[in-house]
């Protein structure tokens, strides 16, 4: 089987063990997990949520960034509003998901229809599984940088994100700046995916977040 | 302190240990330590040595940093500061004894024929061990502190026989010891030379001279008359200054790890503000990292808040020195040994170098010591003899260049008599007002401030919150214990310690350390003397690993910050405004009560926590504004 189909149907499926929590109580566990794991993945020195009646409010003041977003209860409908934080608070520009109203290439129909995520299985390994991750989170194929101000500090912003938990988890990685603690989380995510795509498991957030 | 292997690492300006050391230590002084290395190492010389410094100059981390290395580290090690109890002569010879017992133990000594006086102590067991536990109990309890005070008391009431007893001891303890044998004794510098307690001390200081002992002193220690000083055939006395700009910024580095660039334009700033004392410097960094947030103030704005907070938790309310030895030192840049050894009341050099008013910054020359005002307290002295200092002219500077003039600060430009003010006026009218009187914060506002250390069992920061109105105490309390609660379950005591005749406080408080909770709330209440008051100065450093808050009525807090010199730098002093309504939105608390309620898993759990604390809050809120429950 081509090397790229595989890999589409474990991009899928990792999305589907790992990000896609269904009832509201689900997502509002999944994102209060969210921000309790980033004082100490970032490595600062609080923790930088904020929750305003029904938004959250992220701060990285660390690295002049700061982050919002609304209770996520549909998937195909939110935004994610991206600002520099310095003297003051601007916006640098919304990631905005209408996926309800406009149409957008339907891969998971496809990859539905034909049905062959047994056989993509058959090939599953760590090599397979990082080519993903790299794609969805570590270096997504397409997308924008902002600068940091740590000289060695990559930050790639993914452009063709949809699904919101993704988006908030690519940042998550994106923003911190240590290479060594990104390269340590990358291998934690590979071992954790592959084993959970063997098994069909799904993965809780407390898993997922370390 | 939990470390952060490439990120940040930022306390109160504690003295570093083990791990922290290793990884955010900066050598500052090489000869300094290397002096003291040759000291320890010199197997022919059994004087004493004396290292001191001003409060927050990391003579502590320093000595602990030579002490990690296995033969550099002291056979004999004496707490004066943790390990004392009444301040009174047989309190400390009582430790010395204990110490000096336990290391017999370890060697095994053969001590019969000294005939230890096992009845004095009613033991139950006659053995070194009884004696040992009696005067330093291992346990917390009120019988073992009872025993205690008890035998500490039969120690003053016989104290030259234990006096000559802890000699004999000593001379034994020395005689079969290997070479590299000495005495390491602290927390001295906890003493001002001025004190009751320190004259108490007097005589186990003069016994410990007897020996190769290593005093931790204070810079004013070092400077008493050879003639009444108690620290006797002293082979140097060695002096920790101030370390240069650079090093400071590579402390301030060091703690910022990987994100130190993200603030590379602030640190020569606070270096310079730090007047080259690290405590100082790190806490102005804490304040400036917690102000990070807040988008409605400027860099310019939270490096000057930074700066006026710090200069509270120092100064508020403290004893001032006289304008003219300010004058003097800031004309001269120096200091004469001969004005610090004066005797005299509390306008004295010596009061204003034990304060850390002034500080020393390098090795004296014809008798003379180059000193600097603390750039904090400059402001304060408002003459115009105090010239335009190098650190003013930075921080306007830096206003200018991030865009902002000094009067885009939102002070008042105006006085009284309607006179427009310049940018620097402005600026230093802002930071010398807390020292006078500190500004009332609403509670969100302290929340903001004291967050990183709340909401973290990782850090352990001890807030001391002077309050007017005793009414909103028990909603303010709820509402910080919810907040501690947002993240990791962290349970709570809350207890009332009165101060006063036919109390004691320290044992109170002991009592409750002795619990196993994650925060101590104390709320202290009665009229503490000022004998209680000292004794918790100096007994500062037990409280280092405890998250700790106090509670402080008012009026009665400008006394107590006058005695606690010491105990302040390692507390956050915030002043808890009236009005609770202002900063807490009912709906807000609502809204939290019923996100949280949802992800409730058990009654010992943080949300739990939250939610219970929350509820007392919006209880609160509620009666308030007479609404129903």
């Amino acid at each position: 089987m081509d090397n790229n189909i595989v890999q589409a149907y474990f991009w899928n499926e990792i999305i589907r063990l790992g990000f896609s929590p269904t009832s509201d109580k689900e997502k509002k566990v999944w994102l209060y997990l969210y921000g309790k794991s980033l004082k100490e993945f970032w490595e600062i020195e609080e923790y930088p949520t904020k929750n305003e009646s029904n938004s959250i409010i992220i701060f990285h003041s660390n690295i002049n960034l700061q982050y919002k977003f609304n209770h996520i209860s549909n998937v195909d409908n939110y935004e994610i509003e991206l600002y520099y934080l310095s003297d003051s608070l601007e916006l640098m520009w919304t990631h905005d998901v209408d996926s309800h109203s406009y149409f957008s290439f339907p891969e998971n129909s496809l990859l539905n229809k034909y049905n062959k995520l047994r056989r993509a299985k058959r090939s599953l390994s760590i090599h397979h599984i990082e080519k993903v991750l790299n794609g969805l989170i570590i270096h997504p194929a397409i997308h924008q940088h902002i600068q940091s101000p740590i000289d060695e500090h990559e930050i790639r912003i993914g452009g063709g994100i949809y699904n919101p938990f993704v988006y908030l988890f690519h940042l998550r990685f994106q923003l911190c700046p240590s290479n060594e603690k990104r390269n340590e989380e990358k291998r934690r995510l590979v071992k954790l995916f592959e084993e959970a795509i063997k098994n069909d498991r799904n993965i809780p957030p407390n898993e997922l977040f370390g | 302190m939990k470390l952060n292997k490439f990120g940040i690492n930022i306390d109160s300006g504690l003295p570093l240990y083990a791990e922290g050391i290793e990884k955010l230590y900066e050598p500052c002084f090489p000869e300094l330590s290397k002096e003291i290395e040759n000291w320890i190492k010199d197997s022919l010389s059994s004087k004493p040595l004396l290292v001191g410094g001003q409060i927050g100059s990391g003579k502590t981390t320093l000595l602990y940093q030579l002490f990690r290395q296995k033969d550099l580290s002291p056979k004999i090690k004496i707490e004066f500061d943790k390990e004392s109890l009444n301040l009174d002569e047989g309190d400390f010879l009582s430790i010395i004894l204990a110490r000096f017992l336990e290391k017999i133990d370890r060697l095994q000594l053969d001590i019969n024929s000294l005939e230890l006086p096992y009845d004095y102590f009613n033991l139950k067991e006659k053995n070194i061990k009884g004696i040992i536990e009696v005067l330093i109990p291992s346990q917390f309890s009120i019988e073992t502190f009872e025993n205690k005070k008890k035998a500490r008391k039969v120690v003053s009431e016989h104290s030259e026989y234990f006096k000559n007893l802890i000699i004999k001891l000593g001379k034994l303890i020395q005689e079969k010891s290997k070479n590299s044998f000495f005495i390491f004794a602290a927390g001295i510098d906890k003493f001002n030379t001025k004190s009751s307690a320190f004259f108490e001390l007097k005589s186990s200081l003069d016994i410990l001279s007897n020996f190769k002992t290593v005093f931790e002193v204070n810079a004013v220690h070092l400077f008493l008359p050879d003639a009444t000083t108690p620290f006797k055939n002293v082979v140097k006395k060695l002096l920790i200054t101030t370390p240069s700009n650079n090093q400071i910024i590579n402390i301030l580095k060091k703690r910022m790890g990987i994100y130190s660039q993200s603030v590379e334009n602030e640190l020569e700033l606070i270096s310079k503000w730090s007047g080259g004392n690290p405590r100082q410097a790190i806490r102005i960094l804490s304040y400036f990292l917690s102000l990070q947030k807040k988008t409605t103030l400027t860099k310019t704005e939270k490096l000057a808040k930074s700066i006026k907070k710090t200069s509270e938790d120092f100064f508020a309310f403290a004893n001032k020195p006289n304008l003219e030895l300010i004058k003097a030192v800031e004309r001269d840049k120096k200091i004469e040994s001969s004005l610090i050894n004066l005797p005299g009341d509390k306008d004295t050099a010596q009061e204003a170098l034990y304060g850390n008013w002034i500080f020393i910054t390098d090795g004296s020359q014809n008798n003379s010591w180059p000193a600097i005002i603390n750039p904090l307290v400059k402001s304060y002295f408002k003459e115009r003899t105090i010239t335009e200092s190098p650190e003013k002219i930075l921080l306007t500077k830096y206003a200018e260049t991030h865009g902002i003039s000094a009067s885009g600060l939102t002070f008042t430009t105006l006085d009284e008599e309607g006179v427009e003010k310049s940018p620097s006026e402005i600026l230093f009218e802002f930071l010398s007002s807390g020292i006078e009187e500190p500004y009332p914060l609403k509670i969100v506002e302290i929340l903001d401030l004291i967050a990183a250390s709340l909401l973290s069992k990782d850090r352990k920061d001890r807030i001391l919150i002077a309050y007017k109105d005793k009414k909103i105490l028990e909603a303010a309390r709820a509402y910080i214990f919810a907040k501690a609660n947002t993240y990791e379950y962290q349970r709570y005591e809350h207890r009332i310690i009165t101060g006063g005749e036919n109390q004691n406080p320290l044992h109170q408080i002991e009592e409750i350390l002795a619990t196993d909770t994650d925060i101590f709330s104390l709320d202290l209440e009665g009229d503490w003397s000022d004998v209680q008051l000292d004794i918790l100065n100096k007994h500062r450093d037990i409280f280092i690993n405890y998250q700790m808050i106090w509670w402080v009525p008012y009026e009665k807090n400008k006394k107590y910050l006058k005695h606690w010199i010491q105990l302040r730098e390692l507390f956050e002093f915030y002043l808890l405004e009236d009005e609770m309504l202002g900063s807490l939105s009912k709906e807000n608390i609502e809204g939290d009560i019923s996100f949280l309620e949802d992800l409730i898993e058990s009654e010992n759990s943080a949300e739990s926590e939250t939610v219970k604390n929350l509820k007392i809050v919006l209880e609160f809120l509620k009666k308030e504004r007479g609404e129903n429950g």
